[in-house]
């Protein structure tokens, strides 16, 4: 076993849950008409035992992170009210609560804390890294848990 | 032949894919699937339908199964299969419980039948019948021509020449095109459209993201209909001698083919009555808009990539004021096939694609960049940059029949005509995923749209995806596709080719040569 995951097995299962989690947004997106915010292209590639995920390239940069952390929680960007307000409402239509996230200087955010939200270049909000989007299950690695299915969420919300 | 039940009586639960329950005439079981006699009340379910316990009524009387959709109830009548015609009991059946298309999570819980609920759409409710229902009777005012008001109750032999495209539909446009899907011939024509119309959200390709988009559009489980390349090109049809079939693949192809049609069977009806009849006697070149629809050249790539094709001299002379067709756009925010039509002009006056830009019905410019004149549709090749977004910008005016082709044709365009060879994805999908769809056929049209272009992503991405697995074990100086280094540690390895970002899990127990010449190394842990 090896690998940030441990192993391919696990690590396929993270690159499913980041497109679940996309799905989740893409849903928010059209139920409550927010068309704000928006997500890229994604598929998952499963071929010879291994997975691969191919996303559209989005115009983004490291200047246009607005939300959520690109560098594992060192630091946590929420700047942009717009998006933030976007984001919680995301979030209650998930099913999930803010939480305070961040080593040095921590920040309420809706979701995990690795979520990307950016201000494209073309002045889109996009979101993204949503891998770990749903909640875990008492994790034995910070990274690392069983994560709640996303229906559970649904189920439990209304 | 699908056949649409029109009774009252029975109230469809198109929710749950079932017929509510009736009772058995023989067995006087309640069931939820049943066969109905269409001459009296009888009622059987399939176990006695099977049985033929009453033989003398099976006989004199037609008794057909119905099935549920999410427009109403249908029957298939046997007898009356179209071979052309997709939607065949054989086929009907063959999808009916084909749940491949469904992820686990969306299957329904008692039957299949969803498939089949979104799949089938009523002769009213396509998008080409659709759009000519609902568009707008169109104004002289908008078209700047008396003229248009002369030849609009006409049978379309008329001069006609300064008249603009909608000027020769009558000013009652609602009503011809009502009444012909009333007629029989017509009718039955209308049917086979899904053929073409659904056929090309054939193939699953909704894949992942795309799925909840489809499903949120109502339109998630299209089926896989089609294989049949025909699904996008539609040309095929059009050449066909059988009047059924022409008026079907009229319709596919915008009308290009009507001038070649054959007479059809109501001609000698009067105009009101025969609205495709006197499309079909369209004045001739260049004495309007259908008479340079009739000029088209069929070769041409596609139905509307011919009409951006329509010659431009012609149109301009019979239209000195090409504004008419501005405003003939601008007085039909709801056209599909009739908005692009009045939009042909435009291509062939680049200046004049600002104006189209507002007034188009897809709500995205024919192009925000000019346009190679004479081939709207088609990418301009070579201009740096963006080119994949501008040729889709274009085709993004086009209605579905050429919309797989233009994302084609952007595509191969930027691989071809670029060093870089990319196509910005992303662009292309946000253009589509916020086209306004408020109206059935603009669903329709928009989810043609992301098909096709989730289709192109999906097998791009595939073949490279593929590609990148295939060589993830070989040393980096013999991997095409190399890794990128963008950051990020959780995502692993970043690959970044034809504009689409790979993310592979970074194995540290796969070789780590620079080259092949060095020695294996042992993995790293972490």
């Amino acid at each position: 076993m090896s690998g940030l995951y441990g192993g391919e097995a696990l690590a396929q299962k993270a690159a499913s849950l980041e497109l679940k989690g996309l799905r989740s947004y893409l849903e928010f997106i059209d139920a409550e008409n927010e068309h704000r915010l928006h997500v890229p292209l994604m598929i998952l590639i499963d071929y010879w035992g291994y997975r691969v995920i191919a996303t559209s390239v989005l115009p983004i940069g490291s200047g246009t992170l607005c939300y959520g952390s690109s560098d594992a929680g060192a630091t946590v960007h929420n700047e942009s009210p717009e998006l933030n307000a976007i984001m919680e409402r995301a979030a209650r239509f998930i099913g999930m609560k803010g939480h305070v996230v961040g080593f040095t200087q921590p920040k309420l955010i809706h979701g995990p804390c690795d979520i990307e939200g950016h201000l494209g270049r073309d002045g889109k909000y996009y979101v993204l890294d949503t891998a770990r989007l749903y909640c875990p299950e008492s994790p034995s690695r910070f990274f690392m848990a069983l994560r709640l299915p996303a229906d559970a969420f649904r189920r439990s919300s209304v | 032949m699908i056949r649409w039940l029109d009774d009252g009586a029975i109230n469809l639960d198109y929710h749950h894919g079932q017929l509510p329950a009736q009772v058995c005439t023989r067995c006087l079981g309640t069931r939820n699937s049943f066969y109905k006699c269409l001459q009296c009340d009888v009622v059987e379910c399939p176990h006695c339908y099977s049985r033929n316990l009453a033989p003398e009524h099976a006989a004199s009387h037609l008794m057909v199964q119905l099935q549920p959709s999410k427009y109403g109830i249908f029957y298939t009548e046997g007898d009356r299969v179209d071979p052309d015609c997709p939607f065949d009991v054989a086929l009907a059946d063959s999808f009916k419980d084909d749940d491949q298309y469904l992820l686990p999570n969306e299957q329904p819980a008692s039957s299949h039948r969803r498939c089949i609920n979104d799949a089938i759409v009523p002769p009213n409710a396509q998008s080409a019948y659709a759009s000519l229902l609902t568009a707008p009777a169109p104004t002289n005012d908008a078209s700047g021509s008396a003229a248009a008001t002369a030849t609009a109750t006409g049978t379309g032999t008329g001069t006609g020449a300064a008249a603009g495209a909608y000027s020769n539909v009558p000013a009652s446009a609602a009503t011809p095109y009502a009444l012909l899907s009333e007629a029989d011939e017509l009718s039955d024509a209308a049917s086979a459209i899904p053929a073409a119309a659904y056929g090309t959200l054939a193939s699953r390709s909704f894949v992942g993201v795309l799925d909840s988009a489809a499903e949120l559009g109502g339109y998630a489980s299209i089926t896989k209909l089609h294989d049949e390349p025909a699904a996008f090109g539609y040309g095929a049809a059009a050449t066909s001698t059988n009047t059924t079939t022409t008026i079907a693949a009229i319709s596919a192809t915008g009308y290009t083919s009507l001038a070649d049609s054959p007479p059809l069977p109501n001609d000698d009806k009067p105009a009101a009555d025969n609205a495709y009849g006197s499309l079909a006697k369209a004045p001739p070149v260049g004495a309007g808009a259908y008479g340079s629809l009739s000029a088209v050249v069929p070769a041409a790539a596609g139905a509307y990539g011919s009409l951006s094709n329509a010659p431009a001299a012609d149109a301009a002379s019979s239209t000195p004021e090409s504004g008419s067709y501005n405003a003939q756009a601008a007085a039909n925010q709801q056209a599909s096939s009739y908005g692009s039509l009045t939009a042909a002009p435009h291509q062939v006056e680049p200046s004049n694609s600002s104006n189209a830009t507002s007034s188009n019905a897809y709500g995205h410019s024919l192009s925000s960049q000019p346009i190679d004149a004479g081939n709207a549709y088609l990418p301009t090749l070579g201009t740096a940059g963006n080119l994949g977004a501008s040729a889709y910008s274009a085709s993004l005016a086009a209605p579905v029949a050429t919309t797989a082709m233009a994302i084609n044709s952007a595509i191969a365009g930027s691989s071809s005509g670029t060093g870089s060879g990319s196509v910005n994805w992303n662009e292309l999908f946000q253009q589509v995923a916020e086209t306004p769809a408020t109206t059935l056929e603009a669903k329709i049209d928009k989810w043609h749209r992301l098909l096709a272009l989730s289709e192109r992503f999906e097998s791009v991405a595939t073949a490279i995806g593929k590609q990148i697995i295939a060589e993830r074990n070989l040393p980096l100086d013999k991997q095409t596709i190399k890794p990128i280094n963008v950051g990020g540690t959780a995502g692993g390895e970043k690959f970044l080719s034809n504009g689409v970002f790979f993310k592979v899990r970074k194995t540290d127990n796969q070789p780590t040569r620079q080259s092949a010449n060095e020695p294996m190394r042992e993995p790293t842990s972490q």
